[in-house]
Parts: structure tokens; C-alpha cells; sequence
């Protein structure tokens, strides 16, 4: 369970979030929508501890991420601005995350399979393409095998397969009775996996509910994802 | 933070940077006191080099390699930056004193590594040059032991110095670049508009503890307990500093 509560979160003049507050249950799959430069990334970089919110809070499971005991045991993350060491391999990657989070090795092992990555996992990360940079990212955000997971577009760069693979792995997490919340871009592939939608624009909330209702009004997502975005801007 | 410490080490021995900061560590520290020993017998001098004198002119610049030792640190801290995982180790500890803590203590034990194999390097070169000389290097002589001994707390108080920097400045050229202008030029200058202060300095205590015989330096003792203080300070500034930052 992830609880947004009136975050806002400012940089200089700029206000990229402005009291947004949601939330994403358990057991469902949340999609996170919104135009470039909305407030998602900064969303979700408060969320994680990333960010400072000006106001309001953020929690999962009812703590603030710091405050979770065992971070990477508890949440899964994939965002926007992680990296990786180019001359490090994808395992040795693996490998300091475990050691750092005090997960067994075995563990690296197993992501590894489950994101079919074996292979490359002995190469250097700085020879990987995007959507194999991705499966790592998601690889990382396994490892602790989480209760919740916070994915900023984790389709980026995957292939046909890689997204279908994606969006059985998102689903399968949530009939497990996980947490999971996922920006996107891409409204089909938010329209097929999510079971709640939240939209945001110019760092308001703009929508929040159920993909059944958001179905049964018959306007297609696209269509009320415009409306919704670019009333603002009228 | 065993683990912490564990996996700050395991990203070291992953990449090859560490490697080549050892090798040019080592390198320069051999080369340093082959010149030393070289100018000393150089044709117009006049220093006895089997007198302690002689010993510590040799033995104080074995501390040449700390340079790479401080900027290995910078890149322990600032480098996560630089190759943008540090949002991935803050995600994994979001405690981000633990991790400033953690680098510090990994900067400082890999010093303490490279200092010591300098030292030995250090050993080795001045044992051959004197012997090459005709000279006997005096290896009963107490200077020998607590001019190496001071040569391996220097890396290591270095090594902790860069972790500290890297953290509060988070930009590693910059940090590095800071660093070698203060070194190099600042430093200097300071020292010459006022000794008694400037022997506080960390290039002078640095200097007091390899027994640098040139100058009214600090003692051994002070001088590490004064290298301490600046890591522990720097440090101290980078987690408070970290409290208000986002990642």
C-alpha cells in the first residue's frame, strides 16, 4: 500500500508537484500517467526518499521510505535517474547491491534467470544495450523479492517481448497481493496491465480511479487523457 | 554497516580504477626516493645520507603517492555521482550518514593498504639506491620505522580526507581539481604569510608526519590527530549538508 499525501515538491521557482495525493493498493496494478515534465519522476523520487517533498508526505506500509527497515526487502524500485557503473559487470552490479542490502548472493543468481539475463551477466554494463540496461534496472528492483514495487516507465527500451514479459510479470506481482505503481508513457500499454490509473498534469492530480470505471464511461484512455491534460493549458 | 563497509569494498574490487590508483601509488613512491636519494648524492651536496638527516630527507617524500591515495577517495565518494549509482545505493540505504560513514571508513582502510605497500616499496628503493651508492641505509635506525609508519597513516588519513570530500562535494573533478590547487598552490602561500598557522594545514601536517625535516612542523602524533580532525570534520559537514539534498 502506497500513500501519497499533498506532496509538493518545488525547485527554485519551479513547482513540479503541487499537493498531489493518491494512493495504490495492494493487489493491484496502479498505472501512473501524465505528459513530459507533469511531476511523476519527482512523484516517485519523493516516494523513494530521493527527494524532499516542500510538503506533505509519502509512505509505504505506513512508513516514510527511510524508515523502512529493510528498504530493498520492502520496495522494488526502477527510476528514471539510476545508473550503472559501465565497466562493472551486470552480476558484480547484482552482486553489491545484495551485499550492501544484506540479501543472500543466490538471490543475484535467480533475478538473473527471471529477467533473462544470464547470458550477458559476465559483460560489462557500458556494452549493454537500453533494453537490456532496463532488465537489469528490474532485475535490481527484484532482488529483495518486495512487497511493493515503484517502476518509472519500465517498458523504456524493452523489445516487443521484453514488454509483454513485462506486463505478465506486473500482473502476476499484483495477483500475489504486492503493491504495484508504474509510469508510462505509452496509454495501450497502461490500458492493458492497469487496474487503477492515476493521471497527473502540471503537478495537479487530474484523475483517479479504476480502470473498470474509466472503461464503462466508453471514452477510450487517449481520449480522456487529452481532455485531461491539455485543459490546463486553455 | 559491516555490510555497508563490505559492499563499498566489493565496488572497488569491481572496477579497474583501484588497480591503477595502486600502481601509480606504488610507482611514484619508488620513484620519489630513487630522486631523493639521487639529488642527495648528486656531485655539490653535502647531506650525510647514513645521517638522520640524511634519512629523513630520503624517506619523508614515500609519502608521494598519497596524492592518488586522497583522489581514490574522492572517487569512492564522488564517483557514485559522476556514474550516476548513487541514487541505487541511496535506494538501498536511504540513511545516507550510513553511507558517508561507510565510505569514509573504506577510504581510509584502502589507504591504509596502499600506504603500507608504498611503504615497502619505499624500503625497497631506498635499500637498493643506498647499497648502489656505497652507502648503508641504516635500518636500525628508529627514523626509518616511524617515518614509514607515518607514510601509511598519511595515505590512510588521506584516503579518509577524499571519502569525506567526495561526499560533501559530490563533484569529482571538481573535488579532485580543489584539491590539487590546494595542494599545489594555496596551501603554500599560506604557509609562507604565516608558519605558525600554517603548520596546522593538512599539507603541513601531512608533512610533520612523515618527519619532513625542513620547517617548524608539528609533531608525529599532533599532526595525525590534526589529519583526523579534518576528515572528521569534512565529514561531519557532508552528512549535515546531505540531511537538506536530494539525491
Amino acid at each position: 500500500m502506497i500513500e501519497i499525501e499533498d506532496v509538493v515538491k518545488r525547485y527554485g521557482e519551479t513547482t513540479a508537484v503541487d499537493g498531489v495525493s493518491f494512493s495504490a493498493a495492494s493487489g493491484q496494478v496502479t498505472g501512473f500517467l501524465g505528459p513530459n515534465g507533469a511531476g511523476k519522476t519527482t512523484t516517485l523520487r519523493v516516494l523513494l526518499g530521493l527527494a524532499r517533498p516542500d510538503r506533505g508526505r509519502a509512505v509505504i506500509d505506513g512508513a516514510a521510505y527511510a524508515d523502512l527497515p529493510a528498504p530493498r526487502r520492502t520496495v522494488g524500485a526502477v527510476i528514471d535517474d539510476m545508473g550503472f557503473h559501465p565497466a562493472r559487470t551486470g552480476r558484480n552490479h547484482l552482486r553489491v547491491v545484495a551485499r550492501a542490502a544484506g540479501l543472500p548472493s543466490r538471490q543475484v543468481d535467480e533475478v538473473l534467470d527471471f529477467v533473462d539475463l544470464p547470458d550477458a551477466a559476465d559483460r560489462r554494463v557500458g556494452g549493454y544495450s537500453q533494453g537490456m540496461q532496463q532488465r537489469l534496472a528490474l532485475a535490481t528492483a527484484l532482488l529483495g523479492d518486495p512487497a511493493v514495487l515503484v517502476l518509472d516507465e519500465p517498458a523504456n527500451g524493452l523489445d516487443p517481448a521484453g514488454v509483454v514479459w513485462l506486463r505478465n510479470l506486473l500482473r502476476s506481482w499484483a495477483a500475489e497481493g504486492r503493491t504495484v505503481l508504474f509510469s508510462s508513457h505509452v496509454l495501450s500499454e497502461v490500458e492493458t496491465v492497469a487496474d487503477h490509473l492515476v493521471i497527473i498534469n502540471a503537478g495537479h492530480l487530474a484523475a483517479d480511479e479504476s480502470a473498470a470505471d474509466l472503461r464503462s464511461s466508453g471514452r477510450p484512455l487517449e481520449e480522456v487523457f487529452l481532455s485531461l491534460t491539455t485543459a490546463a493549458h486553455r | 554497516m559491516t555490510d555497508l563497509i563490505a559492499a563499498e569494498i566489493l565496488k572497488l574490487r569491481t572496477t579497474r580504477t583501484v588497480w591503477a590508483l595502486l600502481a601509480a601509488t606504488v610507482g611514484v613512491t619508488m620513484l620519489a626516493v630513487t630522486g631523493a636519494v639521487l639529488a642527495a648524492d648528486s656531485g655539490n651536496a653535502t647531506l650525510d645520507l647514513e645521517s638522520d638527516r640524511g634519512v629523513r630527507t630520503v624517506l619523508h617524500v614515500s609519502a608521494s603517492g598519497g596524492i592518488f591515495v586522497l583522489v581514490l577517495g574522492i572517487i569512492i565518494a564522488a564517483g557514485e555521482y559522476r556514474q550516476r549509482t548513487a541514487v541505487g545505493t541511496f535506494l538501498t540505504t536511504p540513511r545516507r550518514s550510513r553511507v558517508i560513514a561507510a565510505k569514509l571508513v573504506v577510504g581510509a582502510g584502502v589507504g591504509t593498504v596502499f600506504g603500507a605497500l608504498a611503504a615497502l616499496a619505499a624500503f625497497g628503493a631506498a635499500n637498493h639506491n643506498y647499497r648502489a651508492k656505497g652507502y648503508t641505509f641504516p635500518v636500525d635506525s628508529s627514523d626509518v620505522w616511524t617515518i614509514l609508519g607515518g607514510a601509511v597513516l598519511y595515505a590512510a588519513l588521506f584516503g579518509a580526507i577524499g571519502a569525506a570530500t567526495g561526499s560533501l562535494v559530490r563533484n569529482q573533478v571538481g573535488a579532485i581539481v580543489g584539491w590539487l590547487a590546494w595542494l599545489a598552490v594555496a596551501e603554500n602561500i599560506l604557509f609562507q604569510i604565516s608558519p605558525s598557522i600554517g603548520r596546522w594545514l593538512p599539507v603541513a601536517a601531512g608533512r610533520a608526519l612523515v618527519r619532513d625535516p625542513d620547517g617548524d612542523l608539528l609533531s608525529q602524533p599532533v599532526a595525525a590527530v590534526v589529519l583526523a580532525a579534518y576528515a572528521a570534520a569534512i565529514m561531519a559537514v557532508a552528512m549535515i549538508s546531505e540531511r537538506r539534498r536530494d539525491a
